[in-house]
């Protein structure tokens, strides 16, 4: 017996002209369809194509292996490489050695797992770029199975230059701002020990101006008595003289004063704490007044100003429940001065604190050595303007610094 | 006049102010030490000749608000301002305001002895000119309206025939009254007069 033989019957039955007339109807149908379904299919794919070229971010799509099937014309702009010569590389060996892994593992955990990995829309790793540089970037992955049951991956590298950018020039603002504060912590310890210590340097100079006097009545004027005496003097003087010259070092320090709107210090201020409010979960009210009248006063000072008394305000909260943490910023102007508010609901002032907060290395916190706010009187002082402290109600603080309005060459507020 | 004249020391350093009283006593002088403006302001005798040696910065209020209010409740007495730090605007507010000296801490005990000398001497003569004043006010008080009349005129410079013509009075009654003038004022001179006259305007007496 022959295979054949166990083959079934496949002849087909001769189709009368009437069924072929129909079935060709129906085939003509089909092509119609399917002659749309492409053109379809096709607009659908150009639209995604003008979005992927579009793009300013670099898209790269990858085959399980990671071999780059397709780059988009931003990859050029982020990478250096043409998108033709990016196809058939890996894209692993575009990440920079130390993250080089990263990628790698969620790609590998999503084949394997078939879940996707916590970091599959965001990963910040480094790329590296036609020019051997390494630039950051946040990449995200998307997948799609294919028709031959593979997987295709799809990546989306934002570059996180520019981020980054902003992100260190508020990081250097606010250091800047710490370092001033820093420098004036020092100015207003230098200032306290020059005052203190030149009260025992006048006492000691009068004595011994007195002994010396004294003894030239009492005894020979070859007397290393008198010699004696007349070097305390001098070194005392010395001394004096040393901490005149840290003043004057310290002097130089002096505000530059010019017209400056309030409010913008203030926005600057709260810009560079966002994060840090957010952080601690602080409810924060701005209301500042429009068209406010601009301030003679030299703007780093009034931004450490804001800075300490909205650190203080922050500080103040530790021991508030989140929920009932609120700083309120509030703004005006008054005939000749210009008022800032800021108003926070934390543990409010000590008895009788309302002038003691301001002084020197008075703190209430374990952690201060207690100069911001000692720094906030001296600038406001130092620019004719002052600063008060109120309990607030019903709870926690409220901080109000007065700084005169700028006074144009006629000496009218303005 | 060292032994009446009395050294204020207003200091919140008792070491400091210590070191001035005992220099200040050395020297003959009295001294009364008080550790605040406030202090000060209670306790010191305005009638007391002397002379201040005040700290500018203090606890409570300042030395320069001290000046002020010195100086606007119309007390003479000298001041000589000490200050821890020669801040210059400060000084020169200080001056200002009356100031006879700014001593920058820490200083010589021979500055120091200067100036008190210098204060007391301002004192004094303030004190004696006021005294004047006072004691011409006084005679000026015993002249009758008549008598002052003559007075104003002889201070003008117009001669007896000349008042009496513009008094219709006889030369003799303007010479009765020019020397009733002249023996209750105690002067023997018309320059003594005008010199008088100088420190109390006729014009007050007279507005009485």
């Amino acid at each position: 017996m022959s295979v054949l033989d166990c083959l079934p019957d496949m002849s087909v039955p001769t189709p009368t002209p009437e069924d072929l007339l129909k079935q060709n109807r129906q085939l003509r149908r089909q092509v119609v369809d399917l002659t749309a379904a492409v053109g379809r299919l096709k607009e659908t794919s150009d639209l995604y194509r003008i979005v992927a070229d579009t793009a300013a971010d670099a898209i790269l799509c990858v085959d399980e292996q990671g071999e780059i099937i397709y780059a988009n014309p931003s990859s050029k702009t982020l990478l250096g490489y043409s998108p033709a010569s990016l196809i058939g590389k890996s894209l692993f060996d575009l990440i920079g050695e130390e993250h080089r892994h990263i990628p790698r593992r969620a790609v590998q955990s999503f084949l394997s797992t078939g879940e996707e990995p916590d970091n599959w829309s965001g990963m910040e790793l480094n790329v590296i770029s036609s020019d051997g540089s390494l630039i950051p970037v946040d990449v995200s992955f998307g997948e799609v199975r294919g028709e031959d049951g593979h997987y295709r991956f799809s990546g989306y590298l934002r570059d996180l230059r520019p981020r980054k950018k902003l992100e260190e020039q508020a990081r250097e603002r606010l250091s800047a701002l710490a370092h001033a504060n820093r420098l004036k912590s020092v100015g207003e310890l230098a200032s306290g020990l020059a005052h203190e210590l030149n009260q025992p340097l006048s006492a000691i100079c009068l004595y011994a101006d007195l002994a010396l006097t004294q003894a030239r009545e009492l005894t020979e004027e070859t007397d290393p008595l008198l010699d004696g005496l007349e070097t305390i003097v001098t070194q005392a003087q010395r001394a004096a003289q040393i901490i005149s010259l840290l003043r004057e070092l310290i002097r130089k320090n002096e505000p530059r004063r010019q017209p400056i709107d309030l409010n913008a210090a203030v926005q600057a201020v709260l810009h560079l704490l966002k994060s840090e409010l957010e952080t601690r979960r602080i409810q924060l009210t701005v209301r500042l007044a429009d068209e406010q009248p601009q301030i003679d006063a030299d703007r780093t000072q009034v931004e450490q100003i804001v800075l300490n008394l909205v650190q203080n305000a922050m500080d103040a909260m530790e021991d508030v429940l989140p929920a009932q943490r609120r700083i309120e910023i509030m703004s005006q102007a008054t005939t000749d001065m210009v008022e800032l508010h800021v108003v926070d609901s934390g543990c409010g002032l000590p008895e009788g604190g309302e002038q003691q907060v301001f002084e020197n290395f008075f703190t209430t916190k374990a952690q201060g050595i207690g100069i911001g706010l000692g720094i906030c009187r001296s600038i406001a002082e130092v620019h004719r303007g002052r600063i008060l402290a109120e309990n607030a109600t019903p709870q926690g603080a409220r901080f109000i610094l007065q700084l005169p309005r700028h006074q144009d060459e006629s000496g009218e507020s303005v | 006049m060292n032994q009446h004249s009395v050294i204020n020391v207003v200091d919140d350093d008792p070491a400091v102010a210590q070191a001035i009283s005992v220099v200040s006593r050395s020297l003959g002088y009295r001294v009364a030490v008080y550790r605040s403006a406030e202090d000060f302001l209670y306790g010191h005798d305005p009638n007391q000749p002397g002379c201040i040696l005040l700290d500018v910065k203090m606890p409570g209020m300042s030395g320069l608000e001290l000046q002020r209010m010195l100086r606007d409740a119309g007390v003479t007495l000298p001041i000589i301002m000490m200050s821890g730090h020669g801040d210059i605007p400060m000084a020169v507010e200080a001056m200002s305001s009356g100031a006879v000296t700014f001593l920058e801490k820490p200083f010589r005990m021979k500055m120091l002895t200067e100036q008190i000398a210098r204060a007391i001497e301002i004192d004094n003569s303030l004190r004696d000119e006021r005294e004047r004043t006072q004691d011409a006010r006084s005679r000026m008080d015993q002249l009758t309206d008549k008598e002052r009349v003559v007075l104003e005129e002889i201070v003008h410079g117009l001669t007896n025939k000349q008042i009496a013509e513009k008094l219709g009075l006889s030369i003799r009654a303007i010479e009765d009254r020019r020397s009733r003038v002249m023996r209750k004022l105690g002067t023997s001179s018309i320059i003594e007069l005008i010199e008088l006259v100088k420190h109390v305007p006729p014009n007050q007496s007279f507005s009485k």
